[in-house]
């Protein structure tokens, strides 16, 4: 008993100087714990718990328009560490037109208390403990709360125990659910995957990031819900990524979104290319026209010393060459596109060409075509020089020497340059080159790989002919592509187009002079055929809902040259606003009757996957990216489209358009 | 349909908000023009102060945010070092009739003396028509504005949002940062910040 009277004189002190409880104007706020005593080595909860009077709020961590959080800062004895707030869901409370996040009547901020050392002793926790309680006006407070608690194993629950376990019971959670978002115009579009519709709130953990007394108003999409919001007049820039809290008012989560981007340019493929180019450049060492010269070139080398600088000319003149090559692809490519030629894998006459292309490689390869080898002897002599410039020439001649040869990989190589920009053709066929001259180059340099180098014989022509397979199998993906693009039928005559291909290659051997003309003209009549078609009829695609057709300048140009209505959407995947505008602008019933009214079409831009044509028509509006919506009445009449739509916007424009005709 | 209406409507509000908040005042754009009474009557305008940097006071003497900055002298520190150097300095008082902050001229006048404020003019905008045209949203809130009459700084007075006097010397002043780069001729690097304090007690 004595013992007992004495600790409570130890502890006096301490009790005066601080209570657990305090009181404010209109508010009363205390610490307390779930248990009567703390455990070591377990997550302890000790709670701070606001009550303010009927009628006044305290506020949650972000407090929104006005109005400021409570702050809890602790004093405690070593070995005892204290949390951050858990804090429970809040409601937004509107002040005229301000809002705030925070709580209207009770409630219990949570703590996570940890005791590390032994004690033995009751432990003392201090708090030095700031709130701010309003209804309209409001009244800041201010209070040093201790709590002190012995340290038990067993500790009996205390009186509050059961709020403890109710307010842990509603705490949001966090998720990793994918959330994207995207900046339009002043407005915020947060896409949740997986969440349905529901009375979802966003409560953002940043003061700055959206107008907290505004509507948020939400749209189902196949990819999740998305919510939307006007952004706060303090926002700047657009944020990479926030953290928020979706609250339903009985459920919460906590969330962090990501700036949605459009998929970054794929440079693994571009690698993949280019060791795809490499590999190629090295099998042109194995083609019959050129390893017999190779292997020429190495036993002459084993007899004469060679420096370092001829050694490199080889390589230098196979590299300029190739360069001049893809530069020479370049040009040609510009001069098309100045024509209006697209060479983009969306055009079905890009993928028709391509096939043709393709498998006349592929026969090339077999040996069915005819190609001149004469070319081939004169390497030899060539080959023979010495010293720089003659190496150099050695390497320019070898490429062109080589050509019966290497022409198939330099046509696929072609193929790729046509539908990539500049810089990705010349990495290609800079890759192409230096595969090429890599084995020769060795060669010079180290004699003695002559040992590594295989011999030729008949495999060269077996390997040749097999390696017109895989062009084969790049036909047959071509084919699959255009006839998604083309249709069945037009897939049927690119089929006959390229039989025909083989039966041109195949009447040269024939005798009579008038058969062979006859089959001639026939079959280039049946390669040109697929050609011609698709010009007049390339509306159908797979990708587009039935009543939009593909998007091309072209088609573009034709439209507004006969005065028609032309709506232009240019959309992709990846773009939340533009599933948005879909679900609820061009989904309306009004929206798909005016879209197939006489005199107007809907072309529809994929982005998706990026290509040029595209990139230069929103270049042409000012944008680097999608959505983008224009309306043409005629080659004079054009109107850009808010990137939000509703019905009423796309009607009204068509409408407009009309009229202007 | 419900929820289209309403996705439509959120349109209709985000559209009307962006104009009527973010477009009336914008930092680094000329600042609407407005006129109001002071405490003895007088007509006051932006436009008569043409020449003269100006400074905009929101303010609510019983706010514990704004009695954080008169009770410490901090806000009657700021406004004597910068009327002393031919800056108009205007408080606002946009509480409504009945609501807490709002004063008769007299009772304004007192306050003043009583807490030896020295701002150029008091001004009274009980409609609040001022204050939700520069989208002023709590008291304190505080607007720079250049001789030329473009709006250079709006936001919180400083970085700590509290109503603890103690914090005032540890924070940051963001409207002296912005004097101060002003008046040296360069350009102010914290232009808009998120005000703090009590809700300015519009009408409605």
């Amino acid at each position: 008993m004595k013992y007992g009277l004495g600790l409570i004189l130890f502890f006096l002190p301490q009790l005066v100087l601080a209570s657990s409880q305090a009181s404010g104007p209109h508010i009363q706020v205390s610490l307390v714990s779930e248990y009567q005593a703390l455990v070591q080595g377990r997550q302890n909860w000790i709670g701070l718990y606001l009550q303010p009077e009927n009628g006044w709020h305290t506020y949650w961590r972000n407090p929104g328009d006005s109005g400021e959080a409570p702050r809890i800062d602790w004093t405690l004895p070593k070995g005892v560490e204290a949390g951050q707030i858990h804090w429970p869901l809040p409601h937004a409370i509107d002040v005229a037109h301000l809002t705030n996040y925070g709580y209207e009547g009770a409630n219990l901020l949570l703590v996570p208390v940890e005791v590390q050392v032994n004690q033995s002793l009751p432990v003392t926790l201090t708090a030095d403990v700031s709130w701010l309680v309003c209804k309209e006006d409001c009244i800041p407070g201010w209070a040093t709360l201790s709590l002190t608690l012995p340290v038990e194993a067993q500790p009996a629950s205390s009186a509050w125990a059961a709020l403890f376990e109710k307010t842990r019971q509603q705490l949001p959670a966090s998720r990793a659910w994918p959330v994207r978002h995207e900046l339009t115009g002043g407005t915020l579009l947060v896409s949740i995957a997986g969440q349905t519709e529901g009375n979802w709130q966003l409560f953002p953990l940043q003061a700055d990031l959206i107008q907290h007394a505004a509507t948020q108003s939400q749209v189902l999409t196949e990819a999740g819900l998305t919510l939307s919001m006007p952004v706060s007049p303090y926002l700047t820039g657009t944020p990479d990524q926030f953290e928020f809290l979706l609250s339903n008012g009985e459920q919460g989560y906590y969330l962090q979104s990501q700036l949605q981007q459009a998929p970054a340019e794929q440079s693994t493929s571009l690698f993949a290319y280019l060791l795809m180019a490499l590999a190629g450049g090295l099998l042109l060492n194995i083609m019959p026209c050129v390893l017999p010269i190779l292997c020429f070139k190495a036993m002459s080398l084993q007899r004469q010393e060679h420096r370092r600088r001829p050694a490199l000319g080889y390589g230098i003149g196979v590299l300029v060459s190739f360069w001049l090559f893809a530069l020479l692809v370049a040009m040609l490519k510009w001069s098309g596109q100045s024509v209006g030629w697209g060479f983009h894998l969306q055009n079905p006459l890009v993928i028709a060409l391509l096939a043709y292309l393709f498998f006349i490689i592929g026969l090339m390869l077999l040996g069915s075509l005819p190609v001149g080898s004469g070319l081939a002897g004169m390497g030899d002599k060539l080959t023979r020089s010495g010293g720089f410039t003659g190496q150099f020439f050695t390497g320019v001649l070898a490429v062109v020497v080589a050509s019966p040869c290497t022409a198939p990989f330099m046509a696929a190589a072609l193929g790729i340059a046509m539908v990539s920009d500049l810089l990705t053709s010349l990495a290609i066929f800079t890759a192409l080159g230096l595969g090429f001259a890599l084995p020769m180059t060795l060669l010079t340099l180290v004699p003695a790989f002559n040992r590594w180098l295989p011999r030729p014989g008949p495999w060269m022509e077996h390997f040749r002919q097999w390696l017109a397979f895989p062009m084969f199998a790049t036909c047959i993906w071509l084919l699959w592509i255009y006839q998604g693009q083309a249709g069945d039928a037009q897939q049927a005559l690119l089929l006959l187009g390229l039989m025909a291909l083989a039966m041109l290659c195949w009447q040269t051997r024939l005798q009579s002079r008038g058969l062979k003309a006859i089959l001639g003209l026939a079959a280039i009549a049946l390669v040109l055929l697929p050609l011609l078609i698709p010009a007049q009829q390339a509306s159908s695609t797979a990708k587009a809902p039935s009543l939009a057709s593909t998007f091309t300048l072209a088609r573009l140009k034709q439209l507004r040259e006969h005065k028609q209505v032309v709506l232009v959407n240019m959309t992709a995947d990846w773009c939340i606003s533009c599933k948005v505008n879909e679900q609820v602008a061009f989904a309306d019933q009004q929206v798909q009757t005016a879209l197939t009214a006489p005199g107007v079409h809907y072309l529809l831009g994929d982005w998706t996957n990026k290509n040029q044509t595209i990139l230069e028509y929103l270049n042409r509006y000012r944008r680097s990216g999608v959505p983008l919506y224009v309306v043409y009445g005629g080659e004079q009449y054009v109107e850009v489209l808010p990137q939000l739509l509703t019905p009423q916007i796309v009607i009204d424009a068509l409408n407009r358009a009309k009229q202007e005709i | 349909m419900k929820k289209v209406m309403s996705w439509f409507a959120s349109i209709l509000v985000a559209s009307c908000f962006s104009t009527s908040l973010l477009a009336n005042v914008a930092v680094d754009s000329p600042a609407p023009d407005f006129t109001l009474l002071d405490t003895a009557g007088n007509s006051v305008s932006l436009s008569d102060y043409q020449g003269k940097y100006v400074i905009l006071e929101w303010t609510n003497h019983l706010c514990p945010y704004v009695q954080k900055h008169y009770g410490s002298d901090n806000m009657q520190n700021l406004q004597k070092k910068y009327t002393g150097q031919d800056v108009v300095w205007l408080s606002i008082i946009s509480s409504a009739p009945g609501k807490q902050g709002h004063v008769s001229a007299a009772e304004a006048d007192q306050l003043t003396r009583e807490r030896g404020a020295s701002p150029t003019a008091l001004l009274f905008d009980p409609t609040g028509k001022v204050g939700r045209e520069y989208d002023a949203r709590t008291t304190p809130h505080m607007y720079v504005i250049d001789p030329d009459g473009v709006l250079r700084y709006a936001g919180a007075i400083d970085s700590i949002k509290s109503a603890n006097p103690v914090d005032i010397a540890r924070a940051d002043n963001y409207l002296d940062q912005a004097m101060q780069a002003l008046m040296k001729g360069e350009a102010v690097t914290t232009k808009v910040t998120v005000p703090y304090g009590c809700s300015v007690k519009y009408a409605g």
